[in-house]
This record gives structure tokens, sequence and C-alpha cells, in this order.
């Protein structure tokens, strides 16, 4: 076979995208940072201009401020990142977290030991995120849209019913440690937030799980034809997505000091525009924490910002639609650029025809595919489709 | 039609770059007179996607000439390319498939009767363009319902409707039968004698000459030859295609003798397996170093035979036996834990992971089995990356670029490579070369062979019964579900595979 080919010479790179390879390992972090280059600018730029006009905003007191306003936030989108790498999105995060903060009210309210609450608190998120959305997401694949709206109705419905629409006082010392207390002259959320960015970056880059993350959001019928445990993988990111709601509910219990008895679904969405601000594809399968911390310091400087400057907070949310609506076009214009063949946007990328059964020629009254196990297959494999995110929402049964 | 005031069509020297990448450099196209089927050929990545491209208004070019009728043209978005009279049917098809024929044949252009759209005059009117490709179509059929030529043919109509001129039709037959090609053809034809020119896009040599009036071939984003098709022989076309390189130089390895094979123990073992009616009871054995082809129609079975052997679709009855042990149940991690490996008919759907790295891919099934917690990219798989990325001839530094950035044929070589590094000792492969340039076909073709001679043993499926034929040791017949007919090595002949693939009889 050696001497067949003859575009060997030009290599893998025939007609495909621009390959200016540079193999030093500057060159790769650097091409690493491309999806959230975008976000890192913004929130530079932000960064410059505060402290050129409000002078208060680069004191320490402030600055503290920013990062522990956000710590909420955080968590939770820390999670949804990984669901959203899988493909999924999540709307019932503020839920979940809202029904740990009523767990943690009750259990504290036994007089159990403050840190066994706070761990088992967390136990009960994962079990709610792997048993509310990952068994009917990762094992029957019903469509997660669809599924987390559901969890997040009901689940708003339980924290109704078990607080009794009452909030519910907790004074626990474990949970005040977690989320007001001061750890070598920085409050404790902060430690945590790195703590957790760290994991998660850790996990993400250098463990197979985060690989087949990657690989499930990409493409899982590959995934599942490579011999991975696609259903295996996406229990354990919404388990992971629980957790991290729970502990998310239990600092924003800390702070407050009280369980509230209404979930703040705004959570989930705030999650989901600090995620695609950081550069992660909406079909999953490319981006990561890195972008998104840095979508969810961007939401947090902007509300301090606006803030310190006596500008109304409502200008924070129109800003944050528009450059959310700026962030997908852009990944969509650079992911058009990227792939090698141009399509029309009407590609939806439906199974390849000729992979799906047909009926006998001229026989118009059979259904269209007389095995739904396979046409299932096939769709499940529906590559990540960059130039049209918003349709995996949309459509009923995007990628499962 | 264009009052001689210069060729129908005309494209001189066009460039076109991504991001400082040439794609196009200096390609040329003219389609003279209406009524022309011109065919545009060269391997894939040759530039054609991006000529086309142009063509229907969908990308600019940096630089060159459109002339329409010998007047210069600008297309700045793909309506502009349409209301200059051509229409173009993407390789994929593009169809509402919940509506109707006619919905889809006028789309947006129902016909308006005094209270909204008048449905029948809308029905006849599609019915009538139809008539025109010579289809008996019910406009009121669900075009989801419809077979993938079906819904080409509504697709052609629908570009018909638009008074194209030109109808630009890109690998049409990638995907039908060789019935269905016939069907099209005749389509074709139809238009041709409307006097519509056709620019047919296909690298199927056969196909290239049997409908062809014109061809041009693109090698390296240029335009490397063009003239009516009696100026072309099957060799002059490869040449030009591929550069002048043969490609049937390269000595096979020698397969293992049939007495041989004949000894040795099957590996794989199937018996009387059947799934939900598109499998019914086959039988097979294959030997180590043996390559099996399985024939058949689409529809036939052939796809859905290797997804039961490797789990991908339910089993309902039958055993999978690999090396003399039953599976008790079969899934692709038992079926990858015995030995056997699956190359499945769609590279973009099924066989990759688009946005991952080629190295990712290529490592994917081989580390399948690690702890998930343990961290990927130590030593030695960078090093197995890098051993199977020279199987594929992919410079190192290409191992970090998504794979989704490779060419068709490469692509391929990827998943091909991925299942190599498993060590399997049973490979199926549905289809593996669908849609690769002849270059990478080749090479594929000599991959497998290399394959069966180091002992693997490979069950494939194939579209183009040449093909199995030049390959295969035995080849299985499908039709209907079942194996109707074997042939062995020396009973090969494409006349009568061919007729018990469409349900004849010997």
């Amino acid at each position: 076979m050696s001497h067949i080919m003859p575009s060997a010479k030009q290599g893998v790179t025939a007609g495909g995208p621009p390959a200016r390879i540079d193999p030093s390992p500057g060159w790769a972090v650097w091409n690493g940072t491309r999806r959230f280059r975008p976000v890192l600018v913004l929130l530079a730029g932000l960064v410059v201009v505060l402290s050129l006009l409000e002078p208060s905003f680069f004191s320490p007191v402030n600055l503290q401020n920013v990062a522990t306003s956000v710590a909420v936030l955080w968590m939770v989108a820390l999670g949804a990142t990984f669901v959203q790498l899988s493909g999924g999105i999540d709307l019932s995060s503020g839920a979940v977290a809202a029904l740990a903060g009523i767990c943690l009210a009750k259990l504290v309210g036994t007089g159990l030991p403050g840190p066994l609450v706070i761990v088992i608190v967390i136990a009960f998120g994962a079990a709610v995120g792997a048993v509310v959305n990952g068994i009917p997401v990762g094992i029957f694949r019903l469509n997660v849209f669809v599924v987390t709206l559901a969890s997040m109705t009901a689940i708003t419905g339980v924290v109704s019913l078990w607080s009794g629409t009452q909030s519910t006082y907790v004074t626990s010392p474990a949970v005040g440690w977690l989320a007001i207390s001061k750890v070598l002259g920085l409050p404790m959320p902060i430690w945590i937030m790195a703590a957790a960015f760290l994991l998660f970056l850790y996990i993400q880059r250098r463990t197979y799980f985060g690989r087949d993350i990657y690989a499930v959001g990409g493409s899982i019928t590959a995934a599942r034809l490579s011999g991975i445990r696609t259903s295996r993988t996406l229990m354990v990111v919404w388990a992971v997505e629980g957790a991290m709601a729970a502990l998310a509910g239990i600092i924003a219990v800390g702070r407050i000091g009280a369980a509230a008895p209404q979930p703040d679904n705004t959570l989930p969405l705030n999650a989901i525009a600090a995620i695609l601000l950081g550069g992660t594809a909406l079909a999953g399968g490319a981006g990561g924490v890195g972008g998104t911390v840095l979508g969810v310091l961007f939401i947090g400087v902007l509300q301090n910002g606006l803030s310190l400057s006596g500008i109304p907070t409502y200008w924070q949310q129109i800003v944050t639609g528009i450059i959310l609506v700026a962030a997908v076009l852009g990944d969509r214009m650079q992911n058009s650029r990227f792939s090698t063949r141009f399509r029309p946007p009407s590609r939806t990328g439906r199974p390849d025809p000729a992979s799906v059964s047909r009926p006998e020629s001229g026989s118009m009254t059979e259904p269209e595919t007389s095995d739904p196990a396979h046409a299932r297959a096939t769709r499940r494999g529906d590559p990540a489709r960059p130039a049209r995110p918003y349709l995996a929402v949309l459509r009923a049964n995007p990628r499962r | 039609m264009t009052g001689g005031a210069g060729p129908l069509l005309e494209l001189d020297g066009i460039e076109k770059s991504y991001a400082g990448v040439a794609a196009l450099r200096g390609a040329r196209l003219t389609i003279g007179r209406p009524g022309t089927v011109h065919t545009l050929t060269g391997q894939n990545g040759c530039g054609k996607s991006s000529l086309l491209g142009i063509l229907s208004g969908q990308l600019q070019p940096d630089r060159g000439q459109i002339r329409i009728g010998g007047r210069p043209a600008r297309f700045s978005a793909a309506s502009d390319a349409v209301r200059q009279g051509i229409a173009m049917v993407a390789q994929e098809t593009a169809v509402a498939e919940d509506l109707t024929v006619a919905e889809n044949v006028l789309m947006g252009r129902m016909v308006r009767g005094p209270g909204g759209i008048d449905w029948k005059a809308s029905r006849a009117r599609a019915r009538q363009i139809l008539g025109r490709l010579g289809l008996d179509y019910d406009p009121r059929w669900i075009v989801g319902r419809l077979r993938p030529d079906q819904k080409q043919m509504v697709e052609i109509a629908r570009a018909i409707s638009l008074d194209a001129k030109i109808l630009i039709l890109d690998e049409p037959t990638s995907s039908l039968t060789e019935d269905e090609v016939t069907g099209l053809f005749a389509v074709i034809r139809e238009l041709a004698q409307h006097g519509v020119a056709v620019l047919f896009v296909s690298h199927r040599l056969a196909e290239v000459f049997e409908i062809s009036d014109e061809i041009t071939v693109m090698r390296n984003g240029r335009t490397v030859g063009t003239g009516p098709v009696g100026t072309f022989t099957t060799q002059s076309l490869v040449d030009a295609m591929v550069g002048g390189v043969d490609l049937h130089g390269g000595p096979v390895a020698a397969t293992a003798s049939p007495s041989g094979l004949d000894r040795a123990r099957p590996v794989l073992e199937v018996r009387q397996l059947s799934s939900d009616g598109a499998v019914r009871g086959v039988d097979l054995r294959l030997r180590p170093g043996q390559l099996v082809g399985v024939a058949g129609l689409a529809g036939s079975g052939r796809s859905e035979l290797l997804e039961a052997i490797f789990g991908v679709r339910p089993v309902t009855d039958g055993t999978v036996v690999v090396d003399g042990n039953p599976l008790r149940r079969t899934s692709p991690r038992i079926c990858i834990a015995a030995g056997i490996g699956y190359v499945p008919p769609d590279r973009k759907l099924q066989g990759l992971v688009l946005p991952m790295s080629v190295a990712s891919n290529l490592t994917m099934v081989a580390t399948h089995t690690k702890n998930r917690l343990r961290a990927p990219g130590t030593r030695g798989e960078r090093s197995m990356a890098r051993r199977l990325a020279d199987g594929v001839k992919m410079r190192a530094a290409s191992m970090s670029l998504a794979v989704r950035s490779l060419s068709g044929g490469n692509q391929q070589k990827v998943v091909f490579c991925k299942w190599m590094a498993t060590r399997p000792r049973i490979l199926l492969l549905d289809d593996p070369t669908r849609g690769v340039d002849v270059a990478a076909k080749a090479d594929i073709h000599t991959q497998l062979r290399q394959a069966a001679a180091d002992g693997l043993a490979l069950l494939v499926t194939s579209s183009e019964i040449p093909e199995l034929i030049d390959l295969c040791d035995e080849i299985l017949v499908m039709h209907r579900g079942a194996v109707t007919h074997r042939f062995a090595k020396d009973q090969l002949s494409e006349a009568k595979i061919a007729a018990v693939a469409a349900g004849g009889q010997l």
C-alpha cells in the first residue's frame, strides 16, 4: 500500500481545513484556548474598563465579593458543562439545588452532625440526578430537554410540598463554615470553587471518563460501537451534575441562613449561558470547563461592575443575552469554516439513507423502516451539528 | 437557447482558499450546450465540492469568472444561482419528511386559490412536473416513507419546477442500488432531452462512461482534463484523477492457500441467526485468513447480518460462536472482547467521533477496557497512535487535528486502523469503500488482503459486486434476510451474483 496513495504528499489535509501545525507545546496550549478566546477577550476588556472607571473594582473586598457571588452558579455550571459535553442540557439544576437545601434543613433539624449532613445531602443530590435525569436520559434515551423540563417542574413541586412553602432556618456551624467562613484570608467558597474547578479540569482532560464524555457527546453511536459504556457514562454525568447542584444548594443555604421554599429556576439558564459563552458546543462533544468558568466570571464581573456604577442590574441580563447570541454566532461561523465541506444550512444530518433498511421497491404502504431498533441506533449517532446548535434543543429527539 | 452568445456555462480560473489553504487553484468548467450531460469527477479532496459550492452560490470564489451564456455572473447567495437557472441536488437529500410529495416539489410555490392554497391545482401541477421526469408518483404520498432514490427524484422534480437550465447532481448515486441508478439515469436522459444541462458528479467509472456526454476531471484544485466522453478511456480517466500513478502496481501478498483454509478451524461460526425478520436463519463459517463477501441489494439484510453478529441489533434466534465458544448474548463490548471488530457503513455517524482528534479516535477501541479514572495519552498510547497513523500515512502533527477535517478516504482508514489496533481475529466490514476515491479504495483493498494474509478472518459487504469478486474467497448472496446462494472462488461471476441477489434462480 506504500506507493498507491498519490495524495500522501499533501497528507490528510487535502481539501480539509487550515492545517497550520506547529508541534511546540506553546502552540498546543494556545490552540486549546481557541473555543473560549472570545470570552477571554471580553472578560479581560471588561476588567480593564472597570478598573479604569471604578477604582473600587480592584479592591480585595470587591474581588472577593465577585467570586463569592458567583459561587452557586459556578458549581452548577461545572456539573452542567459535563452534561452539555455529553450532548445533554440541564434545566433542573435550580430545582435540585433547592431540594438539597430543604433536605439539608430537615437533616440539620434532626440533630445529625453537620459534616455528615453535608455528605449525605451531596450524595442525595447525586442520587436525584442519577435517578430523575440519568435513568430516563442514559438508559431509556428519552429527550433530554423534555426529561429535565419535567424534573424541574416536578421537583419544584416537591420543594414546595416538603418545605410547606415556608423558609426553614438553618443554624449549623458546618454549613456556615462551608459558606461564609474565611480560610487563609479568603472566603471558603473561593477555595471550594478552585478545588472543584481543578477536579473537573482533571477529570475532563486526564481521565478516560473525561474522554468518554466527549465521545458520547460527539457521536453516541460511534462511542457505543467502540465498546464505550454509553449508558453508564451518562448516568455518572448526571449523578455528578446532581451532586454539584446539591453542593450549590448547600452554599446558598449557608449564605442566607435558611432554605428557600422556592427554587431559583433562572440558575440553570444562567449556567447554560455561561457554558455557551465559554465555547462549549450546545450539541456536545467540544468545549470544556475552562471556558465555563470564564463565562461564569464574565457574568459575575458584569453584574458587579454595573452595580458599582449604579446602573440597574437588568442591564446585565440584556448585555448577557446579546453577547450570548454573538457567542453562538461566532461558534457557528468558526465551525463552518473548520468543517471539511460546506453544507447548506438546511442539512440536518439525518441517518444515512442507505444504512436504514428500506421497504421493498414500490411498496408505499410499509412504514418507513421496518425495524425501529436499527433506525434508532442510526439516529442516535447524529454527529454534533455545530452549524445549527439550536436544533439540538428543538428537535424532537435530538441525539439519543 | 443562449442565442449563441457563448457557452451555456463557463467557469474560468476559479481560485478559493480557506484560511490560507488553497482548495481551488485555477479550476475550469465549461458546459457548452443545453441538453448535455457533463460529468465532474476527481478524487475526494480534489476541490469538486468547493467548485459546486461556488457554482450554486453557496461559496464566493477568491478569483475567477463565472459566465452564463457569455455574460459574467455573480452569485452572492444560493438564490442568485437559482434565479440564473442553476439548481443543485446535494448528496444528502434535503426533503421535508413529514410533508407530501406535492408540498416538497412545489415547496413555497403552491398554487394559490381564493381560499388560500388550492390543493387540487397544486397536486395537478406536481403530477405534471413529475410526469416530465417520467415518474408516476402520487403527489399525496408522504415523502418520509419514500425510498432514498425516490426522495432524490422528488428533489430533482423540485429543481425542475424552478425552471432550472442547469441541474447539478452531487454524487447522486452514492447511496443507490444498481436498479435505482438505472432509474436515475433514465430520468437524467429524459431531462437532457428536454434541454436541461446536467452536471453529474461521480467517481464511479462505469457510471461516468455510461451517462456522460462530456467529462471534466479535477485534481488538487485544478482542472486537469476535459473533453467529450469519447476522448477518454478508463485508464486515461484514472490517470488524470490520480496523477499518473499506476493503481494496480502494488504486489499483493498472497492469501493463504485454499487447502490450508479448509483445514483451519472456523474462528467465527454463525448458526441460524435471526433478527426481527431482517435477518432470517443465516448460517456461516469464517476461517482465519478467509475473506468472505456478502452480496445483496440494499435491504436484503447484508448490513443487518453484520449488525446482528456484532450485537448492534437484537438477535431473536440463533447463536454466534467464536472459537467454538457460543456467546451467551451479543453486544459491542462482548464482541470486542471476543475478538470481533466492526467497521460500520457510515463512518461519519457510526465509525468516528468527528469533533475528536485523530489520536483519540484511533485509540478509542483499544482503550475501552481501561480503568475510566486513569489517564489517557500515556506514552504507550501515544506511540500506539503514532504507529497506527503510520499505517494511515498521516504525519504525527495531524494527530491532534479533529478527525472531521480529514478527507473521506482518510477518515475510512482511521476507522479501519482503530479496529486493527485491537488486534481482532474477526473483522466485519459493512461497505468499507463507500464514497471513497479510487486511490483510497485500492489502498483499503490492499490493507484487507494484507490483514487476511496475516490470519484475520474478514466478512465484507459491498454494494458493488465486482469489488467483492475482486476481494473475496467466497461470496454469500442474501435476499430478503436469508442467504440464498453461496459461491466459491472459482464460481464467482458478476452476472450470476447479480441475478440471485435480485431474487432470481440459477
